[in-house]
């Protein structure tokens, strides 16, 4: 982890990314303590790829620009570790070698599927398991990694809903970016 | 070659004979002398040539890979969750204070919060427009759903309705505020919670309540209801018990009545450190700048300053001037016009009317039933008016208002009734209207002033087994009387005064109600209607306003729909919507004086 401070077992990570047709690619890490409520806020100016990284890249951009470009740049901005990070996009899986704590995705985050092949993409990048009364899902890391985030996610209440935080990055990311940070 | 037969075949025997034939011809070599050049080695040149290859085109692409600018935001720590329980993620810790809260409450049938916060209704606290800076702003937004911060440990007795959640919402980040909603929707509980999370937030550590004497039990009910973990002091005894008070605060909250404020306004200044927040309850007690109590009120020191009020507005848009020389001095002037005040306080107020938010109402139909006064009538009041007018004007400056006033209610009974010839063109209009309401089985209820009027319409309705509920009709009495008119198929109607009927009764199964005369003030008029259009009526309610026209009554309703259109003006963006308007618009002196043409005298004008 390239944060500075210490890794905190009451600290969560959300990271999100919003993908706004003008403008290009907001990222959004919200740090959360026990109590849901914030700690830190980091949010990216626009992050748009030219047409040479769109050919050269290929389908690669996305999770080059999700996992590396913007998620790996705010982890390491922030002066908090958290013990998880929750994301609801599935391209930060390249994120996940990048950043010594687990990187999970969170199914009730994730927007309905339209189709069998999205997922099944979905299922070959990462790797589902249960945590308690939430799906989660990894791209990597171990046994011990696993036990970590079903540690984390039993702790939580079965009211919290993990969805719920993105919400509020992305309402953070309109404040400051402004109203014309629509979503794709 | 022949073979005999029997003899042996042999191989020489086969061999076939061979003449040989010379072949060889005979070559002679001729030397020409070329032989010799053939053998010397051939003559060669070398030439070197340089080589140089072209180089393809390289085109490069350079790949930007340089990271994002990043924002950065970072909250300080919110003080009491350092050490405690998350108050949102305990799931045990909400059941306890589920289980203490509903004792507090002492009512079982009360609707205790639930464990499972619902998904779908997430109340979220918006910044204020005067709030500029990024960070502070992100702050808020930042900020769990209320739903969210209001289980756990900071869990509710009762599920509040969603508007109140947004009047939480709506006070929580502000530091001038106007709660102005309509009586009854809950400005207590929505400012105690506000308080509360604020509390639990650490962004306040000391409040002062001021409120008027009466309400002040009432207050400390709701605190102890609402937020039973909030110390609070109240400000009361002789006056060196309240200095000792004032100057030696412990508690987080502190509730005082205007009176106590006022004559302790020497000690409340030298108060140190100034509050967090005051809040000021009835805050229309402050409409008259440069009043007493509005001097003294707005020399308290403090960060935040919150007035609760359902009637932000009674006479002039200038009474709200008033109330933001405390919550926002300098936001308002004297005399500006209401467009430019509803502009200015836009973000600052929030008003919600019972109709706007409570949906489970059923609806309610107003009809203003415009009366002719029979000739006979008209002729007894245009004399008493004349005749009333020349005996006030003789009066000359010496004139008060309750002469007007007099007069006033002088010819509002003859609106009622003729004294002369005992006509009545509202009660024809009302034996019509009831003829209608027995026949179909239903019930309604009419509302008078004047007990008299009650009891004449009484005797005149007897066939529609008229019950009576006024002053007059003893206390002891008065439940019995609301149970016959609930079980008496044959009582169709129960004859009310205002001030005895209009607050407190439950009488949903009128699905009609007669305001005979009109009170001075809309408030109480919908107090009256409020009885039976209520949360539990089952159907429409049909409201009946008589007026009798070309009269005074006419005249008096001309102004306070003016008031209502002030109003409507300064308070469009707010939830009740143009329309909906105020609900405690009184007559001030000047417009009684100005019901004649009259010129407020000067003594009475000061």
């Amino acid at each position: 982890m390239s944060a500075a401070g210490g890794k905190s077992s009451n600290t969560l990570g959300f990271l999100t990314v919003e993908d706004c047709t003008q403008r290009g690619l907001f990222g959004g890490y919200l740090l959360l303590n026990a109590a849901g409520r914030p700690l830190e806020f980091h949010c990216t100016a626009p992050v748009k790829p030219n047409r040479a990284q769109q050919i050269l890249y290929g389908t690669t951009l996305a999770p080059f620009l999700y996992g590396e470009q913007i998620g790996h740049t705010l982890l390491r901005e922030a002066s908090l570790a958290p013990s998880v990070v929750l994301t609801d996009c599935v391209e930060m899986h390249a994120l996940a070698p990048l950043v010594d704590c687990p990187v999970v995705l969170v199914e009730q985050a994730l927007p309905a599927r339209a189709s069998a092949v999205e997922e099944a993409n979905l299922g070959a990048t990462w790797d589902w398991f249960a945590a308690g009364s939430h799906r989660v899902a990894m791209a990597s890391g171990g046994a011990a990694e696993r036990d970590l985030v079903i540690r984390q996610m039993l702790s939580l209440p079965a009211q919290f809903d993990p969805a719920e935080p993105f919400e509020r990055i992305r309402l953070a990311i309109a404040e400051a970016a402004g109203p014309q940070t629509k979503a794709a | 070659m022949d073979l005999t037969p029997g003899q042996p075949w042999r191989a020489e025997t086969l061999s076939p004979a061979v003449h040989g034939c010379d072949l060889q011809v005979d070559v002679r070599p001729h030397y020409s002398g070329w032989t010799a050049a053939l053998a010397r080695p051939p003559r060669v040149r070398l030439e070197t040539l340089a080589w140089q290859p072209g180089r393809p085109g390289v085109v490069s692409i350079p790949i930007a890979r340089r990271r994002p600018r990043v924002r950065t935001c970072k909250f300080a720590a919110i003080a009491y969750e350092a050490g405690g329980q998350p108050p949102s993620w305990d799931a045990t810790s909400e059941r306890a204070a589920l289980a203490t809260g509903a004792a507090a409450a002492g009512d079982d049938s009360a609707t205790a919060l639930s464990t499972t916060l619902s998904a779908t209704q997430r109340t979220r606290v918006a910044p204020p427009e005067d709030i500029v800076k990024l960070e502070d702003r992100l702050f808020y937004v930042l900020q769990p759903p209320l739903e969210s911060l209001l289980g756990g440990a900071l869990a509710l007795p009762f599920r509040p309705f969603p508007y109140q959640y947004d009047g939480v919402a709506f006070l929580y980040p502000r530091h001038a505020a106007v709660l102005a909603d309509e009586m009854g929707l809950g400005k207590t509980m929505q400012t105690i919670t506000a308080v509360r999370l604020l509390l639990h937030a650490g962004e306040l550590r000391r409040v002062l309540l001021i409120c008027p004497k009466p309400l002040v039990t009432n207050w400390q009910r709701e605190f102890d209801l609402w937020a039973p973990e909030i110390p609070l002091t109240v400000v009361e005894g002789d006056r060196d018990r309240r200095h000792w008070q004032w100057g030696h605060q412990q508690a987080v909250v502190t509730l005082a009545n205007y009176e106590l404020v006022i004559r302790d306004r020497e000690a409340l200044s030298r108060v140190e450190p100034a509050y967090d927040l005051v809040v000021l309850d009835e805050s229309q007690r402050i409409k008259n700048r440069g009043s007493a109590t509005s001097e003294a009120i707005c020399s308290i020191g403090r960060r935040r300053s919150w007035a609760l009020t359902g009637t932000p507005v009674e006479n002039s848009a200038d009474d709200l001037v008033g109330i933001f020389e405390f919550v926002a001095p300098g936001l308002l002037t004297p005399g500006m016009r209401p467009r430019q005040v509803a502009q200015n306080v836009r973000d600052h107020v929030l008003r919600r009317t019972k109709d706007a938010v409570l949906e489970d109402l059923p609806p309610k139909l107003v009809r203003d039933a415009e009366l002719r006064l029979t000739p006979a009538q008209y002729e007894t009041y245009r004399e008493a008016e004349e005749q009333g007018i020349v005996r006030l004007s003789a009066l000359g400056d010496s004139i008060t208002v309750q002469h007007v006033f007099q007069l006033i209610l002088r010819l509002k009974q003859i609106c009622n009734f003729d004294p002369v010839s005992g006509e009545s063109a509202k009660l024809t209009q009302l034996e019509a209207d009831l003829e209608e309401i027995a026949a179909s089985g239903k019930k309604a209820i009419v509302f008078s002033q004047w007990v008299k009027t009650l009891m004449r319409l009484s005797h005149k309705l007897a066939r529609f087994g008229p019950l009576e509920y006024h002053g007059r009709v003893p206390a002891r009495r008065r439940d019995e009387v609301i149970e016959r008119f609930r079980r008496d198929e044959r009582a169709h109607v129960i004859l009310m005064s205002y001030g005895a009927g209009g607050v407190g009764l439950n009488l949903q199964f009128a699905q009609y109600v007669f305001l005979f005369d009109r009170w001075w003030n809309p408030a109480v008029e919908d107090q009256a209607i409020a009885r039976a259009h209520r949360v539990g009526a089952t159907g429409a309610v049909t409201v009946s306003r008589y007026l009798a026209v070309n009269t005074i009554e006419e005249r008096i309703n001309q102004i306070l729909i003016e008031k209502r259109e002030l109003f409507d003006t300064i308070f469009a963006d707010s939830a009740d919507g143009p329309g909906r308007g105020p609900r405690e618009l009184g007559l001030s002196r000047q417009e009684i004086f100005g019901l004649f043409d009259w010129q407020l005298p000067g003594r009475d004008a000061a």
